[in-house]
């Protein structure tokens, strides 16, 4: 006898669905299959026995991974494309899958819901807050008209009507869907960081054991020890700030703490210290990322919030050879390379929008009363400029950075 | 779509050492500290050039990755990462084999 049960939301939380199909197991029915397109799993009524499941998300293999038939810890029950469902036949099998691949498919969903999520609340509350705000200051008033709502007279409407309802029920489900994926995916994702063991305390985006209390830094303050050095948009060109801060350490400035959005510097003076650092920049850090790089001596002292176009600040205290983050030329350059593109990419356009905007609104003023009017809508142009150039300036020394680099190796 | 293996050839230096010290599931740093004892030292791996490298390989199905007892992170070469290996072991004899003939040949003249 076999039994079909859907799931729809089962990928979200891996471990938990792995649980669920261990305690269907327990009940006596037997994973055999599933589809993942409808979501469904199949099940094979037999006696009831303890079976433990592992699922493995696998992109780049065909079929499990090669280690599952080693020393057999492992049985292969199903597979699909991506996914590989097995059962673990030893108490303390001698290899465990990785969840990195799964990690990052998830947290590049919830990047981009989260993403999707952002705009919508600058789209929606942003203007809502400023009419509120206006409204309430009395500079404006809303009209409203009661018209009421009236009966559907004929066909027509009441289509329409129906059509408008769907529309709106089939919007607040998909914004459901988003916020439940949003925020699943983050409660799971915490989960499969702590089993890949990424034993990284951070605190929003600087590692905890940098951040020292209020007192001390009181203190530090007092005696004159603490200096603070804020550096604006100091990343478009990360090489120029190394050797900053490398100099820094040798004048006997030791860097303590970075700024949670990573824009200041705290430094203690004491002991000259030879320290090189390294500002890395990735795609997408995964937990094997920070793992390597303490292991190797790296300290962290920044690291951005999100998972993807990230950067990190490292440092490694040395006595005499200077410590390579890139030991080979290729992938020194490879790297500024990166850098540079994933941002220009973003900001070239951005500058054209605002040099395009800019034409507009003067267009605009020149040719519609009301603006004229209104001196400090005179404002808005000038912003726009200022912001074109601002990407451009931004683009530039990102250009000039990899060229440095470049010309050194 | 994977590169296919051919299109990896020649790995570079780095790169070549790496899947070389995976005779043996290894983690990260462990290739680090086995390529350097290999190489008596000659070659200190960057830990950004071993993690990129080792992304890049995953990608090309060139190795695999999962985790230890220890839920520690390890690679291992796939079957696609043997058969490459093989190719560049055997390019890199007819390398060796073709400087000690041309060194011969240099030895001779002076």
């Amino acid at each position: 006898m076999t039994k079909l049960k859907f799931r729809p939301f089962w990928s979200y939380d891996v471990i938990k669905t792995q649980d669920w199909l261990d305690m269907q197991c327990e009940k006596g029915y037997h994973f055999v299959s599933f589809n993942p397109a409808f979501r469904t799993f199949n099940f094979n009524k037999a006696d009831a026995i303890n079976k433990k499941h592992v699922i493995i998300y696998d992109k780049s293999n065909d079929g499990c991974p090669a280690y599952v038939s080693k020393n057999n810890d492992y049985n292969e029950i199903y597979q699909t494309k991506n996914y590989c469902i097995l059962e673990q036949t030893k108490e303390e099998p001698e290899y465990f899958s990785s969840y990195d691949q799964l990690l990052s498919r998830n947290q590049q969903i919830k990047f981009i819901v989260g993403i999707i999520l952002l705009i919508q609340v600058i789209l929606n509350i942003l203007p809502l807050a400023l009419v509120l705000v206006s409204a309430t200051t009395g500079n404006m008033t809303v009209e409203y008209e009661p018209g009421g709502i009236t009966a559907p007279t004929n066909i027509g409407e009441l289509l329409e009507g129906i059509f408008v309802l769907m529309f709106m029920i089939i919007g607040i489900i998909v914004q459901l869907w988003l916020v439940y994926t949003y925020f699943k995916l983050r409660k799971s994702n915490k989960k499969l960081e702590k089993i890949s063991v990424e034993d990284i305390n951070l605190s929003f985006t600087i590692p905890t054991d940098t951040i020292i209390s209020k007192e001390e830094m009181k203190q530090l303050k007092l005696d004159k020890k603490l200096v603070k050095k804020r550096k604006l948009g100091w990343f478009y060109s990360p090489d120029i700030h190394e050797e900053w801060l490398e100099e820094m350490e040798l004048k006997g400035f030791n860097l303590i703490r970075m700024s949670k959005i990573g824009n200041s510097f705290y430094f203690v003076k004491g002991e000259t210290r030879k320290m090189k650092y390294h500002v890395d920049y990735q795609l997408r850090k995964n937990p094997s990322y920070f793992k390597i790089n303490e292991e190797s001596g790296w300290k962290l002292y920044f690291t951005s919030l999100t998972r993807f176009f990230a950067i990190s600040v490292w440092g490694q205290e040395y006595t005499e050879i200077k410590p390579e983050y890139y030991s080979d030329p290729e992938s020194k350059v490879k790297h500024a390379k990166r850098f540079m593109l994933s941002y220009i990419v973003w900001f070239l356009p951005m500058s054209l929008m605002y040099f395009v905007m800019s034409g507009f609104s003067i267009y605009a003023y020149v040719t519609i009363d009301f603006f004229r009017d209104n001196f400090w809508l005179y404002l808005t142009p000038l912003m726009f400029i200022i912001a074109g150039i601002e990407f451009l300036y931004f683009s530039f020394r990102l250009i000039r950075y990899y060229n440095r680099v470049k010309e050194n190796y | 779509m994977a590169k296919s293996i051919e299109s990896l050839i020649p790995l570079s230096e780095t790169a070549y050492y790496i899947l070389l010290s995976l005779n043996e599931p290894r983690h990260g740093y462990g290739i680090i500290k086995y390529v350097e004892k290999l190489t008596d030292n000659r070659i200190k791996l960057g830990s950004g050039t071993v993690y990129t490298t080792l992304g890049k390989m995953s990608k090309a199905k060139v190795i695999s990755i999962y985790q230890d007892k220890d839920r520690k992170t390890v690679y291992e070469l796939t079957v696609e990462g043997n058969k490459l290996l093989e190719l560049e072991i055997n390019r890199m004899k007819i390398v060796y084999k073709d400087t000690l003939y041309q060194e011969g040949l240099f030895n001779d003249k002076t």
